[in-house]
């Protein structure tokens, strides 16, 4: 692996955001971590992350509106949401936006998210 | 007007009528006839015929003295001669006074008695000119026996001759005729009589023969009266008789025939309204009788009528249906040997009824046969012809309470379900939280990983000594049950959302056989079954019926329901004793618009109070993390809340558990409600 692959990671709960991030970290991946969806949109335009991880349900601009605003500047970016096992709807709703993959949370092994960001950056 | 219609009391008033106006026409034509006959016979035999011997006597009288005062004028009479006429003419004078005495006071005609009335002074002065006569004769005999003279006794000849021819006279001049005319007289009226007579007999016998025809034309007329009158009355009044018997006898169905207008006839209308309004009555009572017997026996109910000796007086059909004893032998035996389970109940309840008010008690549990049964028991009093009895009325209300316990079973998840839809998120942030953070304890305390390695060496320490440590103080056993309890939490947490869910959308029609099948597949590959539970042991029986039509569901979940069901069996047969080798059963059938499965095992069963909480959620007899809790929960909320239908379970403890699952087979109406509510 020549370049270090860059995350966006948008999510409120920073205990979570952290264990997400150290694995990816540990995996080899330079991650930028967002507490809410308007950082998390600075950061990109700062940064231009190869893919962006994001919870939906989040305090002020919600997840939803992030990707809708995402795909709407830089289509080419995959999205990968991350979302509660309860959230059906939201599920489909995301992926119907553009997200490529859902990964439910609780994430019993991380592995099964890293196996989902490889898979979204390769059909990139 | 018909003949019918007339009224029999017309009828006999004319025909008693016609019967009088005849006999009064007779009686008087015959009245009159005899009385003229009687009367001219009367006149000719009574008046005429002595009339007529008083006139003859006296008129031969007549013609005789007439005869001898001519004989008297002869002188050649000797004087003993000439005596012998005096003694002639004094009997005839007698015989006429006889007739006289006879013809006087008989009654006369007018005419008649006018001619008498002349006729009696002639006639009495003719007798004193006869007697001057005879005096006269008598002188002149006496002279001449005297010797008289010639001379005088010629004078005195002369005197009787101017007598007897003054006489004479009188007799032709006025005597004579006045009786031959009174004697003529008596003979026109006994002539008029006797015509009257004849003309009164010949009327007679045609009176005779009018009578007599009378008299056989009543006989006829009372014969033809007399059938008249039974045909008019006894007939109908017989056949009235022979219907009102038959109604009489019960057989409400007999009619009185009815060709009628008159008394009989209404009498005969009125028998038959009176039949008819009592057959009415009758068949309502029937109606009413077998209706009443009809609620009685189709009580879905045990309906006992008992005595205050607790004698059995009514016995429905569902009491003979659940007993097996019909109600000829159930009734007058004591309650308590027909009833042995309920005795003790219906007693005490008894007991309370004794103050008039109804007494029960509420699912009784009664244990038939193995199986758990629950009856609402009530006694309630009845007076019935002034015998205080009871009715005893046992209701299985078994499905109701099993019913009943699944909608409280229901409600419960579904709070659980609501609930868990609210929790889910919050709950799975916190459990990520603790598995992802264990997943990075495990991997960064690992010598394989580069960065590891970078700080280890930056502060001196050795990782591989800080693996051993890590494996000789079992924290890396710790940070495994932690992976795996988080796990766990994870999949409940999953399990529950399942309550919250509807997923119509997804419905498909599938046949069960092969949703069964797929499911055995499933669970013969299924990680935990595998690795748990020996299940290629397990000898699995299929008993699928034929013609069971594919049932609308998500397969998905029918998959699911499966999968606890078989993974539930496979877990209870685990503990099953040496010999007993595990058998799983798997039957599909239609039944009552229902698609119906059984999943059945021979492991140990459940107790009664396992069973009723078998479906509750975080119920569970296996051990700690053996099981959720959740599966048996969620397999009755997919197939009740999900798919309308009903799951159930029979146990016989220690011979296995037999699960029911009961999808409907027309979803048709479900499946709009479902499209609506989606």
């Amino acid at each position: 692996m020549t370049t270090v692959r860059r995350i966006l990671l948008v999510e409120d709960e920073a205990s979570f955001r952290r264990s997400v991030a150290a694995y990816l970290e540990d995996s080899g991946y330079q991650i930028f971590e967002a507490g809410n969806s308007e950082e998390g949109l600075m950061l990109f335009e700062r940064e231009k992350p190869d893919i962006v991880v994001t919870d939906l349900r989040m305090p002020g601009m919600g997840g939803m509106a992030l990707i809708d605003r995402l795909r709407a500047s830089h289509p080419e970016t995959p999205i990968l949401v991350l979302t509660g096992t309860g959230d059906q709807f939201a599920q489909a709703a995301a992926l119907e936006k553009g997200a490529c993959e859902c990964v439910l949370k609780p994430i019993t092994d991380l592995a099964i998210l890293e196996a989902a960001i490889e898979r979204a950056l390769v059909a990139a | 007007m018909s003949i019918s219609s007339i009224s029999l009391r017309t009828k006999l008033l004319l025909a008693f009528g016609l019967c009088a106006l005849v006999s009064l026409i007779l009686g008087i034509v015959g009245f009159f006839n005899v009385k003229q006959l009687s009367g001219a016979l009367y006149e000719v035999g009574v008046v005429r015929l002595p009339s007529l011997q008083g006139l003859a006597l006296m008129d031969e009288a007549e013609t005789a003295i007439e005869r001898t005062t001519m004989v008297l004028l002869s002188g050649d009479l000797d004087r003993a001669a000439r005596q012998e006429q005096y003694a002639l003419i004094a009997e005839k004078w007698r015989q006429a006074d006889k007739g006289w005495a006879i013809y006087e006071p008989l009654p006369q005609t007018d005419e008649e008695a006018r001619a008498w009335n002349d006729l009696v002074p002639a006639w009495k002065a003719w007798r004193s000119d006869v007697d001057n006569l005879v005096e006269r004769c008598k002188d002149f005999d006496a002279r001449k026996a005297a010797g008289a003279a010639a001379a005088s006794l010629a004078l005195k000849h002369e005197e009787i001759v101017q007598q007897t021819l003054a006489g004479r006279s009188r007799l032709l001049g006025h005597v004579a005729p006045l009786l031959d005319k009174i004697v003529a007289i008596n003979y026109q009226v006994a002539e008029d009589a006797k015509a009257q007579s004849v003309t009164s007999h010949a009327d007679m016998a045609l009176v005779q023969g009018l009578m007599l025809g009378t008299a056989l034309a009543a006989v006829l007329l009372s014969i033809l009266l007399g059938i008249a009158i039974t045909r008019m009355i006894t007939q109908p009044v017989n056949k009235l008789v022979v219907g009102l018997e038959g109604i009489a006898r019960g057989d409400l169905t007999v009619r009185v025939p009815l060709f009628r207008r008159d008394e009989i006839g209404r009498l005969s209308a009125a028998a038959n309204d009176m039949a008819e309004s009592l057959h009415l009555k009758e068949s309502e009572l029937v109606r009413l009788k077998n209706y009443l017997s009809n609620i009685i026996n189709s009580m879905p109910a045990v309906l006992v009528g008992i005595d205050t000796a607790h004698v059995v007086t009514q016995w429905n059909e569902r009491a003979a249906l659940s007993t097996g004893i019909p109600a000829e032998r159930a009734l007058g035996k004591p309650v308590a040997t027909l009833l042995p389970e309920f005795s003790a109940t219906i007693e005490a309840l008894r007991q309370e009824v004794r103050s008039g008010k109804s007494a029960s008690k509420n699912q009784l549990a009664v244990v038939k046969n193995g199986d758990h049964h629950f009856y609402d028991v009530m006694v309630y009093p009845l007076v019935a012809n002034c015998v205080q009895g009871a009715v005893v009325r046992i209701e299985d209300v078994t499905e109701r309470t099993r019913i009943q316990a699944m909608m409280v079973q229901t409600e419960k998840m579904m709070s659980v379900g609501g609930l868990a839809a609210g929790m889910a998120h919050e709950i799975n942030n916190p459990l990520g939280i603790i598995t992802q953070a264990a997943q990075n304890l495990e991997r960064r305390v690992s010598p394989d990983l580069p960065a590891n390695r970078k700080v280890a060496d930056a502060i001196g320490l050795r990782l591989d000594l800080v693996q051993t440590y890590f494996v000789q103080r079992e924290i890396d056993q710790f940070i495994r049950d932690i992976r795996e309890a988080a796990t766990r939490a994870a999949k409940i947490v999953l399990n529950m959302l399942h309550f919250s869910r509807t997923s119509a959308s997804t419905r498909q029609a599938a046949h069960l056989s092969e949703v069964l099948d797929r499911t055995l597949e499933l669970a013969a590959s299924d990680y935990d079954l595998r690795k748990h539970y020996d299940f290629k042991n397990i000898e699995i029986v299929r008993e699928y019926g034929t013609g069971v039509p594919a049932v609308l569901m998500t397969v998905v979940e029918i998959e699911q329901v499966f999968l606890n069901l078989i993974k539930n069996a496979a877990q209870a047969m685990s503990a099953n004793p040496l010999g007993r080798g595990p058998k799983l059963t798997l039957r599909l059938r239609a039944e009552d618009r229902f698609a119906v499965v059984e999943v059945e095992d021979n492991g140990p069963g459940m107790t009664e109070a396992v069973r009723q909480r078998v479906f509750e959620p975080f119920f569970t007899t296996k051990g700690p993390g053996v099981g959720t809790g959740l599966g048996l929960s969620v397999t009755y909320m997919i197939v009740t809340q999900n798919h309308h239908g009903l799951v159930s379970v029979e146990s016989v403890p220690d011979h296995g558990a037999c699960f029911t699952v009961k999808l409907p087979l027309d979803l048709d109406n479900d499946l709009d409600n479902d499209k609506e509510s989606a």
